[in-house]
C-alpha cells in the first residue's frame, strides 16, 4: 500500500507525485530529503550570484548557500553520528530533476527579468520544501536529533520564505 | 523611553546619553544572552552600565540590530558581540538576515 506525497516544484512548473510507503519516508530517506533540497537551494544561489547584479538579491542568495550549507553540513555530520546512510528516493529525483529544469530556464535570462524568475522560483521552492517538512517529514522521523534539526530547518527555511516574498514584492 | 547601547567591538554606535540622577547605583552586570536554534533567548532586566554579550551558537549568522537603528552586531557562528547600557528605557531588535527573530530589552 502506498500513499501519495506531493511536491510542486518550481513556481508551479511542474507537480510531482511519488509514491512512499504508507508509514511515511525512513529516516535515511528523510535525509535524502532534507539534503537534497538543501543543496539544490544552494545551486540556485550560485547560478544567482553569477547572473545577478541586483545587490539585493545577490545578498538573499549569499544567505541562502551560507544557511543551506549550513543545515547541511550539520546534516552529514548527524548521519555520520547515527551511522545512517542517506537513502536515495523517487522524492530526492523528482527534486533534482524539477530544479534542472529551473536552473536551465533561469539561465536564459538576464537583469530583472532574472531577478523575478529566480525570485519566484525561490519563493515556490520553500513554500513546497517548508510544506513536505511539515506535512510529511517532520512528523515521520523516528530519530530525534534528526527531527530537532528538521524543526530547525523549518523555521529557517520559512525566514527563507518571507525574505523571498518581500523582495519579490519589491521588484514589481 | 529609548535605551542606548554602545556597542563595545566594532564600536560605531551613537551615544546619546539621558541625564539620570542615580544615587549609589549598583554595580554593572554582564549578561549572557545566547542565539540559538533561531532564536534569542530572553534579556533579563538591565540597568544602566550593564553589559549585555550576545553569543551566537546557532548554526547561521545572526545580527542583533536596533529597530531604531541605534546599534547592530553581526555574529558569524560561533561568535559573540557586546553591547553597553548607558540609557534607561526598552530597545526591540531583530536578525536583518531572519526578519522573523526579535526580542527586546528593557533597562531601569
Amino acid at each position: 500500500m502506498t500513499r501519495t506525497l506531493l511536491f510542486t516544484v518550481a513556481a508551479g512548473a511542474l507537480a510531482v507525485a511519488v509514491p512512499v510507503q504508507a508509514a511515511g519516508p525512513t529516516d535515511p530517506q528523510i535525509a535524502h530529503i532534507a539534503y537534497t533540497a538543501g543543496n539544490l537551494d544552494v545551486e540556485a544561489g550560485k547560478q544567482a550570484l553569477k547572473i545577478s547584479h541586483n545587490a539585493e538579491v545577490r545578498g538573499f542568495a549569499e544567505e541562502m548557500v551560507r544557511d543551506h550549507s549550513a543545515v547541511n553540513d550539520k546534516a552529514l555530520a548527524l548521519v555520520k553520528k547515527l551511522h545512517v546512510t542517506p537513502e536515495a528516493n523517487d522524492t530526492s529525483a523528482a527534486l533534482t530533476k524539477a530544479a534542472a529544469a529551473e536552473h536551465d530556464k533561469l539561465a536564459k535570462l538576464k537583469g530583472a527579468a532574472f531577478d523575478r524568475a529566480y525570485l519566484a522560483n525561490e519563493v515556490a521552492y520553500h513554500k513546497t520544501v517548508n510544506g513536505a517538512l511539515k506535512s510529511t517529514l517532520i512528523p515521520s522521523a523516528h530519530n530525534a536529533e534528526l527531527k530537532s534539526l528538521l524543526e530547525t530547518g523549518l523555521t529557517l527555511f520559512s525566514e527563507h520564505q518571507a525574505h523571498a516574498e518581500h523582495l519579490a514584492a519589491t521588484l514589481k | 523611553m529609548s535605551v542606548f547601547p554602545r556597542r563595545l567591538t566594532l564600536c560605531a554606535a551613537a551615544t546619546a546619553l539621558l541625564p539620570v540622577a542615580v544615587s549609589a547605583p549598583a554595580a554593572a552586570e554582564t549578561h549572557v544572552v545566547v542565539i540559538d536554534h533561531m532564536k534569542y533567548a530572553p534579556v533579563p532586566p538591565l540597568k544602566r552600565g550593564d553589559v549585555v554579550e550576545f553569543v551566537n551558537r546557532d548554526l547561521f549568522r545572526h545580527t542583533v540590530t536596533a529597530t531604531n537603528g541605534k546599534f547592530n552586531l553581526d555574529l558569524m557562528p560561533g561568535t559573540s558581540g557586546r553591547l553597553t547600557i548607558n540609557s534607561a528605557g526598552t530597545a526591540a531588535f531583530f536578525c536583518k538576515y531572519h526578519p522573523g527573530m526579535r526580542g527586546s530589552m528593557t533597562a531601569q
